[in-house]
């Protein structure tokens, strides 16, 4: 007997809320029974809280809203001491916060929780005047066959004053989910997606796309964690 | 949701910039957050520091700048520079409207959203300007569905509500006085005739009393015919809707397909406590810009982390009421006189 499992994106600023629309279509078109919660509040985290998005906005912005009553200690908590441990994705301004180190933080620091072992350069992309889209390489069968309505090989990366994933800690079991090619500055081809346990993470913004696979992707990965041994 | 990746990118798969989804991407990105005014490096460092998603660089805030009066422009190079450079996150900055060689300055120097405002002087009194020859978004004014189609459809890739600048003390007083002394003079009539005796009065009024139940009734029989009809126009009556308020038909045709504007709507003007963030974030809008609001009252930084929190926790009242208390005077010394001009009607006369 399934217990109702909760499935939240951070609500505290930024596009949120076309995460919540993918996921939305994932879980209906998956036919999964995934109850979907808007997170603003430490009290959201609870055993029931199986999947957790933290979306693009300003990382500085996720930073007041970490400091305010403990929250970043509280979601360190429950990412840390749930078992089994939650699958947590952030996009762009979620990626820095998950990377273990990270460049052009603005001065005086800011608050991480840290967990991916990446460096990450803030706003390595550029201002909104280098912002830009191009297609992805995809670089895992499981991405390119896990929603039926989409098969290719590439998916479509949206580049918003975007953070640049510099390094990637060899021996740390973190696995490449997508590339991008012939970015000048950058290596050809060079990680914009990247995956490590029980974390994912991407520099670029699937939600603002019609493509749902890293969201399906995400939900599937959310359903094995919390069935072990029984997919 | 259906199949395939709607992308412009060309044929060999290189990046694009500049395009729609790129630019409307900078506007999705600000949503749930507050982008402040900010007139030096110092603000828009204490800006950041607060939680603002973006600042809006400017010589003068717009209260100062309806206080000053003359003509107002692009603010100096210099000064968006150096606000580019004090902080990390995006710098806007306003154009007159109409000006485009303003904005071609502005995206020149890399502002990554620029405002064609109405709080400037407006520099052409036809045309704005063609937002779509940008690779730069646009934010644009707007006080209705019609200006904001029309906006969008020259190309601006976020809307928002037009306000008057530190100005609410002023309509607040001015209403007071209205209410407290109404005029009413279209409902003064010339009467002819002797001094009725008291039983002409009393049938008089015995007429109009039943005059006046019967009119109430057939109104609440219209509002129940109005609330059975269908709400929603169907294809003929958008094109005349599209033709009376003067935008193009398919763009009216999107938003009334998804419910509201096809791209990010914060509102603007006035903005001063947590509850006026609350207000409207609970009425739909996306987000907020303070202008005077928080610089020129007498705590800013609280002020502004305080309305930075409330446009996350709109929702919640008691977390509202915790925000709310204790910041001080809001938007000290700002001038109450008449209202010369509003802004808001300022918009090219070629509708």
């Amino acid at each position: 007997m399934l217990n109702i499992m909760n499935i939240g994106v951070l609500a505290c600023q930024g596009a949120f809320a076309e995460h919540l629309v993918a996921l939305k279509h994932v879980v209906q078109d998956l036919e999964l029974s995934f109850h979907l919660v808007e997170v603003r509040d430490s009290s959201q985290l609870d055993s029931d809280l199986r999947g957790l998005i933290i979306p693009g906005g300003e990382s500085t912005t996720l930073n007041i809203f970490f400091g305010q009553e403990a929250f970043l200690s509280k979601l360190k908590q429950w990412m840390c001491s749930t078992n089994p441990p939650p699958v947590v994705w952030g996009t762009c301004a979620g990626l820095i916060v998950l990377s273990d180190q990270v460049e052009h933080e603005k001065t005086g620091g800011q608050l991480e929780i840290g967990g991916l072992a990446v460096t990450t350069s803030r706003n390595f992309f550029g201002r909104q005047n280098k912002s830009f889209e191009q297609k992805l390489d995809l670089l895992t069968e499981d991405l390119v066959e896990c929603y039926p309505y989409d098969k290719s090989p590439n998916f479509p990366g949206i580049f918003i004053r975007a953070p640049g994933i510099q390094a990637i800690k060899p021996s740390q079991n973190v696995r490449v989910l997508a590339e991008l090619r012939g970015y000048p500055g950058l290596p050809n081809p060079s990680a914009v997606a990247v995956e490590q346990g029980s974390l994912m993470a991407c520099s670029f913004h699937p939600e603002l796309s019609k493509d749902l696979r890293f969201h399906a992707y995400f939900v599937r990965k959310v359903l094995k964690s919390s069935l072990p041994g029984k997919l | 949701m259906g199949p395939g990746t709607e992308m412009s990118t060309d044929k060999d798969g290189h990046r694009i910039e500049g395009s729609f989804v790129v630019k409307s991407g900078l506007a999705q990105m600000s949503k749930g957050g507050l982008i402040m005014d900010v007139v030096n490096a110092e603000q828009a460092k204490i800006a950041e520091e607060a939680g603002a998603c973006a600042v809006m660089a400017l010589e003068r805030v717009p209260a100062d700048i309806r206080r000053d009066g003359g003509v107002s422009r692009m603010s100096d190079p210099k000064l968006i520079k150096e606000i580019m450079a004090a902080v990390t996150i995006p710098v806007f900055a306003k154009v007159r409207i109409g000006h485009f060689a303003e904005a071609q300055i502005l995206e020149a120097l890399g502002v990554d959203m620029i405002d064609e405002s109405e709080v400037l002087t407006p520099a052409d009194d036809e045309h704005h300007v063609d937002k779509r020859a940008f690779k730069v978004p646009f934010v644009c004014g707007a006080r209705n569905l019609g200006e904001a189609l029309r906006r969008i459809a020259e190309g601006a890739a976020m809307i928002r509500t037009k306000g008057e600048a530190g100005t609410e003390r002023c309509k607040v007083k001015s209403l007071k006085m209205e209410n407290e002394n109404p005029l009413n003079v279209h409902r003064w009539r010339k009467l002819e005739g002797n001094d009725p005796s008291t039983m002409e009065m009393i049938q008089k009024i015995n007429f109009l009393q039943k005059l006046l139940l019967k009119r109430h009734q057939s109104i609440v029989e219209k509002e129940a015919l109005i609330d059975d009809k269908d709400k929603s126009m169907d294809d003929s009556e958008l094109f005349s809707y599209a033709k009376q308020i003067q935008v193009p038909v398919d763009l009216l045709r999107e938003a009334a397909k998804i419910g509201r504007l096809p791209v990010v709507n914060f509102a603007a003007g006035g903005l001063a406590t947590p509850a006026d963030v609350s207000l409207l974030m609970q009425l739909g809008v996306d987000g907020v810009f303070v202008g005077s609001g928080i610089f020129k009252s007498n705590c800013p930084k609280k002020r502004a982390h305080a309305m930075v929190q409330s446009v996350t926790h709109y929702k919640n009242k008691e977390k509202l009421a915790e925000l709310s208390e204790d910041l001080g005077e809001p938007m000290v010394g700002i001038n109450c006189d008449q209202l010369a001009e509003k802004w808001e009607g300022r918009e090219s006369e070629m509708k």
